[in-house]
């Protein structure tokens, strides 16, 4: 049943669209729904839940539980960062801040949240570093890709408190996390999913990475995300994307499916048969995914 | 004292000769029209009950073909194929559906925004506009095209799996029974307001239908896979029907000659028969592994 979420794929409906993304192994259309098999996407949100209730210890447990199975998940790194300011911790919030940008270089937020570390940490020279990743990442925008206003809002936030005569207060890096419904996760899978069957990568990147930071690093979030990139020739993220999706969900249809497109792609048709296989196995009674990379397969083959 | 003993006793016995019989519980349900309900729709009743079948020649053999693709869900392909989503899952035996959900396509339950570029590039209009689901059988459905211009229903029906979806063509035949089981409704055949229960019986009726047909091309064998995986969904406390289940599925996936699998279809209805109490077609039981 639907509760106030997820995606979409998916699924993967997704999946359910990204119930549509056939999550979890299953038609489930939006992630939100099959997020029950999947105990870190729990986790995370538990711990987004005890950062809106200001209990910062019980968050820093929940994302730390999250990161034992979702090592390189830029969104959890970036709430523990933001669960250890909660705690006046500020070297391990700029540990946790410096993995969420080496993870995900275009989650700006926690550029932003990494710069005022620095600062905090009377570590100028640190925050300039972080200013001028941000100031190329800006000029590489050019004003007009998705995240320009992101890129805007963290150099404006760092450059205000670097500018100011007076040391930074503690309330300013205070964690502050909206209260957003599940379902709004979902729709934003859901558009996610719309944006890539129109070919619009860039913006469907900017909104799985919306869900994600809402939903947790569900798998339907992340296949898609790989799947993203790989259309925009971004090869070797899409494989840690899609490695990432089956290293919480190994049976996650759409993930094997598209790590097998992936193969195809390089020409190691002998790995794209295993993922077919794989695919065979997991749906006895058929599912698009094995006709999908069937075609695949076969084109490649012809 | 030694009464109250014995009666005790032989409850338990019962309750444990029934429990055997039933299979344990489910923890997991596995039926995916559940991802399509309303919060509100009482789910049991939904799951287990489906608008009364309204059609002019039910024993048609097209029209029954045509009611199992229906029911495909690799018909529509793309992320719809993905979400097992079928012509089924809004038009329930082929009438409306008020409870159809599904997130970032519906408004109000029992909408779907048919110009979502979720489903298909072809059709995106950029705007959401969700409309209500039809029933097929009456003249809001009737009314989508003309049933009766030669060809139109056809060219319809081709263009919503390829347009609105993201579905290969399908073979004419395909089209032709589709096109058979869609005529066929009307609200003319049936109480349109009543109900009927969801049943194995009809899904395997329709399987082996289509068994009987000299020419398999894949849209019928992925039909029928998909209904022995609606029925699989069903039977979760039965790892041997289950088994089976997987089997004939994967002998209809592999043969050339599918009436070699006739006396597997057989023994499967039987075994389906004796453990339909267990089942997730039993509203109780339903109502119990929801819980």
């Amino acid at each position: 049943m639907k509760r106030a979420l997820l995606v979409a794929v998916a699924a993967i409906a997704f999946s359910g669209v990204p119930a549509m993304a056939g999550g979890s192994g299953s038609g489930s259309s939006s992630p939100s729904s099959s997020a029950p098999s999947y105990d870190p996407v729990e986790e995370y949100q538990s711990g987004v839940e005890a950062l809106q209730a200001g209990e910062y210890k019980k968050a820093e447990r929940a994302f730390k539980r999250v990161t034992k199975v979702a090592k390189k998940d830029a969104n959890t790194r970036y709430m523990l960062g933001l669960a250890h300011l909660g705690q006046e911790e500020y070297k391990a919030a700029a540990k946790s801040l410096e993995k969420a940008v080496k993870y995900d270089a275009k989650l700006y937020r926690a550029h932003a949240k990494l710069g005022m570390t620095y600062l905090k940490l009377e570590k100028p020279e640190k925050a300039d570093q972080v200013l001028a990743a941000l100031a190329d990442a800006s000029m590489a925008c050019a004003s007009s890709c998705p995240e320009s206003a992101d890129i805007a809002a963290a150099i404006a936030e760092i450059e205000a408190a670097r500018g100011s005569a007076e040391p930074l207060e503690t309330s300013s890096l205070a964690p502050v996390v909206q209260q957003v419904s599940l379902e709004t996760g979902d729709v934003l899978y859901s558009e996610a999913l719309r944006l890539i069957n129109l070919g619009a990568y860039d913006e469907a990147i900017a909104e799985l990475r919306e869900a994600g930071t809402i939903l947790g690093p569900h798998p339907d979030v992340l296949t898609y995300i790989g799947f993203a990139n790989r259309k925009m020739g971004e090869r070797e993220t899409a494989l840690s994307f899609y490695t990432a999706a089956l290293s919480i969900a190994p049976d996650h249809l759409s993930a094997n499916e598209y790590l097998g497109e992936y193969y195809v792609e390089l020409g190691d048709l002998d790995r794209a048969q295993a993922q077919l296989d794989k695919l065979n196995t997991l749906c006895p009674f058929g599912c698009e995914q094995t006709e999908e990379l069937s075609e695949w397969i076969a084109n490649a083959r012809t | 004292m030694m009464r109250w003993a014995l009666g005790t006793l032989l409850l338990m016995g019962l309750f444990a000769c029934q429990s055997s019989s039933l299979g344990p519980e489910p923890t997991e349900i596995e039926i995916a029209a559940l991802a399509w309900i309303d919060d509100s729709t009482d789910a049991v009743a939904h799951l287990t009950q489906q608008p009364a079948t309204c059609l002019t020649t039910p024993d048609d053999i097209s029209v029954k073909r045509g009611a199992l693709l229906f029911s495909s869900p690799l018909l529509l392909g793309g992320q719809a194929a993905k979400a097992e989503l079928r012509c089924a899952a809004c038009q329930r035996n082929g009438r409306g559906n008020d409870a159809f959900v599904f997130t970032g396509i519906s408004g109000a339950p029992g909408t779907a925004d048919v110009t979502h570029g979720l489903f298909s590039k072809i059709r995106a209009d950029d705007v959401f506009n969700p409309v209500p689901i039809p029933d097929l059988a009456q003249a809001e459905g009737r009314r989508l095209v003309d049933r009766d211009a030669p060809g139109a229903l056809e060219t319809f029906l081709s263009e919503q799996i390829v347009e609105e979806f993201s579905g290969t063509p399908p073979e004419d035949h395909v089209i032709e029974d589709l096109a058979a089981y869609i005529r066929a409704l009307d609200e003319q055949a049936c109480d349109i307001n009543a109900i009927e229960p969801q049943a194995w019986q009809s899904e395997i009726d329709l399987v082996r239908v289509t068994l009987v047909q000299k020419e398999y091309s894949g849209s019928y064998k992925d039909a029928m896979r998909a209904a022995l995986g609606r029925i699989h969904a069903r039977y979760p406390a039965h790892p041997e029907i289950r088994a089976d289940l997987v089997a004939l599925s994967r002998d209809i996936a592999s043969y050339a000659d599918l009436m070699a699998v006739l006396p597997a279809l057989d023994d499967l209805s039987r075994a389906l028969s004796a453990a339909e109490q267990g089942s997730l077609y039993n509203p109780e039981r339903l109502a119990r592994a929801l819980r």
